[in-house]
């Protein structure tokens, strides 16, 4: 008998068919044995000593598919007709909410050198939040502090500030979606999702612009530290890449739990695009959503 | 629920002495809604009467704001000091308005009176989704309310991740003994829902190995983030969720309805019928009051955490809801999501 590698997301089953994304790509294998299974499955993987190596190709894995998630959000364009504003300020409350788990990670964190790099990469996302307090303001009008989150964008903040506080090692795994500094890839793909969502405001589109610009630079990024550095990227390095290494659990059952929390978020990713339908085309929220003062009218 | 009150001239507060205008800055409360003649809010309708009276009451209405006090206010409005204030009791006995010193804490009765107000309104909105009613029209899968049932399992099972958290930080004190009660009569209920799903099919190994939603998990989370915050508002979460199963008559009826449309086995529908009534034997939807009565007051910022708490809490089930619904309606039934750590693909040998 063997196991299917946890990093594969099935999408949907039929006989003897999954459907599914591995490594960013949709495969679809057969079962019978006879089909090319070795793309997903490493029939071996589970026999070997758990190494680094194995964590962060399993994690990166389901790094890939939740990133995946976050930027077809950037595309779904036509399904989010007229909603993109709605949608740019609920991800502008998620990023200014990313200090916030980030700071749980780091205090639960046992490795002395990864809590260090959370708390640096805390530090570098709150420095940067003035850019999507200002983003939330040209698109709503209101400052942030006045609008309030939807119940799926709640969901999705509680879910990651759970995560960083139970599991920093799959919490490392989903930092890119914050974008980390020095990750080009990752600051690429998210600059091109969000500026095809504020394709109608140019103001909204430099703001994002000099946002990217700025999180690339090793210069000016506060989250650049050597160990990062020495993980695998010429600037900030990769976050998963050094808790893969620090953090590694020594049971095959903890990766695979890694990758259950990991397909958490990936539900409430799924949720978060969803809300905005949800709430704002179904249940005709109010435009922009205000916090309520509940003493006085 | 509409009620309409007349508001009269002649209704006095009979045995309170009627305090003075210089020291009562009065407040519109929020969802204030101003008519021709009246006010509404949360279904209550205050119809102003004698009509003469209206000019006058639209005008407090805009100026109420809580910083200026009813005797500056009597001042501009060209009235009476004390017809003033008496007319403002009114409006805070129906719930239209705060009468305190500015900034001022809010007397309990008055914040359990308004406390009510909202929990029905949270109610009412949690359940909007039309599932409900698809369910008793037959129309929604029957996976739905099974659904409904094993995620109320993992939820309720649950209850020991934070009811805990709540009873420890409380400590040796009145509050800390009623929440250590309380968990012990709560921290077993999800064994009703896993005898009922037994009686569907689920075997008992096979649920509690199941995976709950991902939105079950961060109801939760939720709890768990409050219960460690500030007991008292955990409570009114707490409260909340009780609220949603105080009307037990009409919440028994909607069970049973079900179970004749769908032909549930009685063996499915009693345990969740037993759990309404379980909490209400054991008085839960008090519990809340019991912790309120052992204080005279709130301060504001206290009683805008409470309700802005309660709130988020109530957007998050309703989006629970949503998800269940969401998520079994395309399952065939009984389903379990089962975990998906190890799937077998054959014999690889």
């Amino acid at each position: 008998m063997i196991e299917l590698n946890p990093a594969f997301w099935i999408s949907h089953e039929e006989k003897n068919v999954l459907h599914g994304v591995y490594d960013g790509r949709a495969v679809s294998v057969a079962t019978d044995g006879a089909a090319p299974i070795e793309l997903l499955v490493d029939l071996h993987w589970r026999n070997r000593p758990i190494g680094a190596a194995d964590i962060f190709g399993v994690l990166k894995t389901a790094r890939a598919n939740i990133f995946e998630r976050l930027l077809g959000v950037g595309t779904a364009e036509s399904a989010m007709a007229g909603r993109n504003d709605r949608i740019l300020v609920e991800i502008c409350h998620i990023m200014c909410g990313a200090p916030r788990h980030c700071a749980a990670a780091a205090a639960e964190c046992r490795d002395r050198v990864v809590q260090e790099a959370l708390v640096k990469l805390m530090i570098h996302w709150a420095q940067h939040v003035g850019t999507w307090r200002a983003i939330a303001e040209l698109i709503s009008g209101e400052a942030i502090e006045r609008l309030w989150p939807l119940p799926s964008t709640s969901a999705l903040q509680l879910a990651m500030e759970e995560l960083g506080a139970k599991n920093p090692l799959a919490y490392a795994a989903t930092a890119q979606l914050f974008a980390t500094p020095g990750v080009e890839a990752a600051s690429d793909a998210l600059e091109f999702a969000l500026c095809s969502l504020a394709s109608n405001r140019r103001a909204v589109r430099t703001e994002i612009v000099a946002w990217s610009r700025s999180i690339r630079s090793a210069e000016t990024s506060y989250a650049s530290v050597d160990e990062l550095r020495a993980a695998g990227h010429p600037y900030a390095g990769d976050l998963l890449r050094l808790a893969s290494e620090r953090l590694a659990p020594t049971l095959w059952p903890d990766l695979c739990q890694c990758c259950d929390e990991l397909r958490i978020i990936d539900d409430h990713l799924s949720m978060f695009v969803s809300g905005v339908e949800t709430f704002y085309a179904e249940r005709s929220e109010p435009w922009p959503r205000l916090r309520i003062d509940w003493l006085r009218q | 629920m509409n009620a309409t009150t007349a508001l009269a001239s002649t209704d006095r507060r009979q045995s309170t002495p009627v305090p003075s205008a210089d020291v009562l800055f009065p407040e519109i409360r929020p969802a204030t809604q101003i008519g021709d003649r009246e006010l509404a809010r949360f279904g209550t309708i205050l119809e102003i009467d004698p009509p003469t009276a209206w000019p006058m009451v639209a005008r407090l209405v805009q100026v109420a704001d809580g910083t200026t006090s009813l005797a500056v206010l009597a001042d501009a409005l060209a009235t009476d000091p004390q017809e003033l204030v008496e007319l403002c009791l009114q409006l805070e006995q129906h719930g239209f308005l705060w009468l305190t010193p500015p900034q001022g804490p809010i007397p309990i009765p008055l914040f359990q009176a308004e406390f009510r107000r909202w929990v029905r309104h949270w109610v009412d909105q949690i359940f909007s989704h039309p599932i409900w009613d698809e369910i008793l029209d037959g129309q929604a899968s029957p996976a739905v309310l099974v659904g409904w049932s094993i995620e109320q399992m993992h939820y309720t099972r649950t209850v020991i991740e934070h009811m805990t958290h709540a009873a420890r930080l409380a400590g040796e004190t009145p509050e800390g003994r009623t929440l250590l009660r309380h968990l012990s009569q709560e921290w077993d209920h999800y064994l009703l829902f896993l005898r009922g799903c037994a009686s569907v099919g689920i075997g008992d190994s096979r649920i509690r190995d199941a995976v709950p939603l991902s939105s079950t998990r961060v109801v939760t989370t939720f709890m768990r983030q409050r219960a460690v915050s500030d007991p008292l508002v955990y409570n009114a979460c707490e409260a909340l969720l009780e609220g949603t199963t105080e009307h037990t008559d009409s919440v028994v009826a909607f069970f049973r309805a079900a179970q004749k449309r769908y032909d549930y086995p009685a063996t499915f529908i009693d345990p969740m019928v037993n759990h309404v009534k379980v909490d209400e034997s054991f008085e839960h939807i008090d519990i809340f009051d019991h912790l309120l009565s052992l204080r005279d007051s709130l301060p504001r910022g206290q009683v805008a955490d409470i309700l802005g708490t309660c709130a988020e809490f109530a957007d998050l089930l309703t989006l629970w809801h949503g998800d269940i619904a969401r998520f079994y309606s395309s399952k065939p039934a009984p389903f379990v999501r089962e975990q998906r750590r190890a799937i077998l693909l054959g014999d690889a040998s």
